[in-house]
């Protein structure tokens, strides 16, 4: 497992599809009506801002993992305890992500399948992936690419019948406090997810620079982001985008060309689904990581299946019901501030002070 | 030994996957459902909610006679508790993913209001958000969704398609479908302006057409306005796409002509002088000559000159009259002018807001019209 590596096109990959998974089917942007867009925008600029302290941790340590870095940064306990944190923010956005996905299968599609069914189905699919390595996983990000954009792409542009730009009037009319506080939630969901990539940092090499693979994948993602704001609001209007879940659903729903064209809203719901899959697996390979070190077990592939079934039971009792999954989201932006921000921040700046200190007495002892 | 196992276990794990291949948990066949094509919402003396759906008829329908509907009525508190009890009288459960039009009472619209009938449909994921909405102008909304359809066998299928090509072919009715109808209700500035239909008689049978617009303010019904003054609706809201004008000759006092719009855009901006606000509605329509008594010269550019000033003219004063009229009459801001305020302006549009229904009445409206004939079709003269 030690050496299995990711290309850079893999990792920008999954990095996208990593922060797609939540954008593509609900935006939490409902505050701005009218002017979200600007907040992701607004996201963007900060995730920029963060991925440059991401990316410098895992260039002081190159090719190792975040929880590696840890324990080498902090010593052994304080690391194990960093470790723990690190895993059950895996395990947590895991599981909402579960939940998220199967509340909008059970009120989209299958509303009496029991949602434990959903859950177990995929993630049989999500655990066979997990095992199947990273080098697979890091094919599947490619591959799964190549239909999520195409998706994308169709679906906004089969949309642009029903668009109507004066929906975006008047811009900017919420004042900047209100919209930089937006801009932060953006941030925190989705663009800050990809703090969890350091998890997988020991699966890049150390010849792909870091920023180059954060600072893209963002910029695209950001773009795609933007772009299915703008769709869903130029669509289906301000007061709609607010007051509806999964507003790109409605807008596919939406979408009739010509007669034949129509009900295209499956093919939102497969972006999801791909999306959805991709995310959940990298949380079960991270949370494993982190588990295998924990213990110091060197085969994280044996800590798969128990994490699996610890997210399945987590999202079934976080949250009573979909309002509360909902509520929820609006508290989350304060609740990542530790694993996005701060933490962050302090293992940047304790890796920067150590890495001097062993160059230091390095240089000492060769001279 | 051990590849045994492991063909042993495959069959298994095969035979495993087989029980999802089956068929999805949520199979619904198309023989459990009954397809509803109209509902009907109306009040029964109680208080109840009244539904009527327009199903499709599998007992009558056959290959001689053609598809046949058939209503179905079921009574409820609410309209969700009127859709399920009427699973007590029919072998399948109603399905609503194919619901075209969405007919409502006008005392109904007039007293409560449509919010609550709206977010019941817009609120199920069955059904879709393109559905039309429109106000029976009649006493109940069920007579229109039992008339007979004159060119189509399902007359919500005909309901629909009038209100999809009105504002293309005859103008006199705004299309709103559910969401744009939600996105209305809750804007800023706006009031809701729906279709209205009545039914007539065709060949001594009743038949549902369109009677112009029934005039909303928040969600509750005020009147109607008649076919021929919606179309001004039309021309000033900017979503007339076709429809005939008639006008007069110089020489004769009755409209002898008639000219079929291809195009019309209308630009509505405002003029804020030291919070004196100032409309300014400026039409651009390219017409057709399409049938006229008198017999002139119609290449000269005199006379294609006075056409179309006389077509200005008429458009320009009626314009005036309905805004006017319906301001007057019912208090609402059907016509969209808080929201282009709002939408170019937003700071002042809060300052406006609490009064805009009172002063958007006495508000300075200038009107200009442009109309080009471009052709005169098939005739010189």
């Amino acid at each position: 497992m030690e050496n299995e590596f990711l290309t850079r096109r893999q990792a920008i990959c999954f990095l996208i599809i990593f922060v797609l998974g939540s954008t593509i089917v609900f935006g939490v942007t409902g505050e701005l009506e009218q002017d979200a867009w600007i907040a992701v925008i607004g996201g963007v600029l900060i995730a920029l801002v963060f991925s440059l302290v991401y990316a410098r941790i895992m260039k002081i340590y190159p090719e190792k993992s975040l929880f590696g870095i840890l324990e080498e940064v902090f010593g052994k306990i304080l690391g194990k305890v960093l470790t723990v944190i690190f895993t059950w923010y895996a395990i947590h956005l895991g599981a909402a992500i579960m939940r998220t996905f199967t509340d909008y299968v059970s009120s989209t599609a299958l509303p009496t399948t029991p949602p434990i069914v959903i859950m177990i189905v995929m993630l049989a699919v999500v655990l066979y992936l997990a095992k199947s390595g990273t080098e697979t996983f890091g094919k599947w990000c490619v591959a799964a690419i190549m239909i999520i954009i195409p998706v994308f792409i169709s679906v906004t542009l089969f949309s642009l019948k029903g668009m109507n730009f004066a929906n975006l009037l008047p811009v900017f009319s919420h004042g900047l406090g209100k919209t930089l506080s937006v801009s932060y939630t953006q941030f925190s969901l989705p663009f800050g997810e990809i703090v969890l990539f350091l998890a997988a940092a020991g699966t890049v090499r150390k010849e792909d620079s870091p920023y180059r693979i954060y600072i893209y994948s963002i910029l695209l993602v950001g773009l795609i982001a933007l772009i299915v704001n703008l769709r869903n609001l130029a669509v289906l209007g301000p007061e709609l985008v607010k007051e509806s879940y999964y507003p790109s659903f409605t807008t596919a729903k939406i979408v009739n060309i010509g007669e034949f064209l129509a009900r295209i809203e499956s093919l939102i719901s497969m972006n999801f689904m791909l999306a959805g899959l991709t995310k959940i697996c990298f949380c079960v390979i991270a949370a494993s990581m982190g588990t295998a070190s924990l213990f110091n077990v060197k085969k994280y592939n044996v800590f798969m299946a128990p994490t699996t079934f610890t997210i399945i039971a987590l999202s079934l009792n976080l949250y009573k019901n979909q309002m509360q999954l909902f509520e929820f989201v609006k508290e989350y932006q304060f609740y990542v501030i530790p694993f996005q921000i701060i933490l962050p921040l302090i293992i940047w700046i304790a890796a920067e002070i150590k890495s001097r200190i062993k160059r230091i007495d390095q240089d000492k002892e060769s001279a | 030994m051990n590849k045994r196992i492991r063909k042993a276990s495959c069959i298994l794990v095969s035979a495993a996957l087989c029980a999802f291949l089956c068929g999805c948990w949520d199979y619904r066949g198309v023989n459990e459902d009954t397809v509803v094509f109209g509902v009907a919402v109306d009040k029964t003396k109680k208080g109840d909610y009244h539904l009527s759906y327009e199903i499709l008829d599998l007992i009558n329908t056959s290959k001689e006679k053609g598809v046949k509907t058939k209503m179905i009525e079921s009574e409820g508190d609410t309209i969700f508790e009127a859709v399920r009890s009427a699973k007590k009288k029919l072998a399948n459960r109603l399905y609503f993913g194919n619901t075209l039009a969405i007919v409502i009472n006008k005392e109904l619209a007039k007293g409560e209001g449509i919010s609550d009938i709206l977010d019941c449909f817009l609120r199920n994921s069955e059904c879709r958000e393109t559905t039309e909405v429109v106000i029976s102008e009649g006493d109940t909304a069920g007579e229109i969704l039992s008339a007979d359809g004159c060119d189509s066998a399902i007359i919500s299928s005909e309901v629909d398609k009038i209100v999809e090509n009105d504002q293309k072919e005859t103008g006199s009715a705004r299309r709103q479908q559910l969401y744009q109808v939600y996105n209305t209700l809750t804007g800023e500035g706006t009031s809701l302006g729906l279709p209205a239909f009545s039914i007539t008689l065709n060949e001594g049978k009743p038949a549902a057409e369109v009677a112009g617009t029934a005039v909303f303010k928040g969600d509750k019904l005020q009147g109607f306005l008649t076919p021929e003054d919606s179309r001004y609706y039309l021309f000033v809201t900017n979503t007339l796409k076709g429809g005939v004008i008639s006008v007069s000759s110089q020489e004769s006092l009755f409209d002898d002509m008639s000219l079929e719009i291809t195009e019309n855009s209308t630009d509505t901006s405002f003029e804020n002088k030291n919070g004196v606000i100032k409309l300014k509605i400026k039409t651009n329509t390219t017409v057709e000559l399409s049938e006229t008594k008198k017999e002139t010269e119609l290449t000269t550019g005199q006379e294609i000159k006075n056409i179309q000033n006389a077509a200005e003219k008429k458009i320009k004063e009626n314009m005036i009259r309905v805004i006017r009229q319906t301001q007057k009459k019912y208090n609402g801001d059907i016509f969209g002018f808080g929201q282009i305020i709002y939408k170019k302006d937003p700071k002042l549009w809060n300052k406006l807001r609490s009064d805009w229904d009172r002063m958007v009445k006495d508000m300075d409206i200038e009107v200009s019209c442009k109309v080009t004939v471009s052709a005169t079709e098939m005739m010189m003269s």
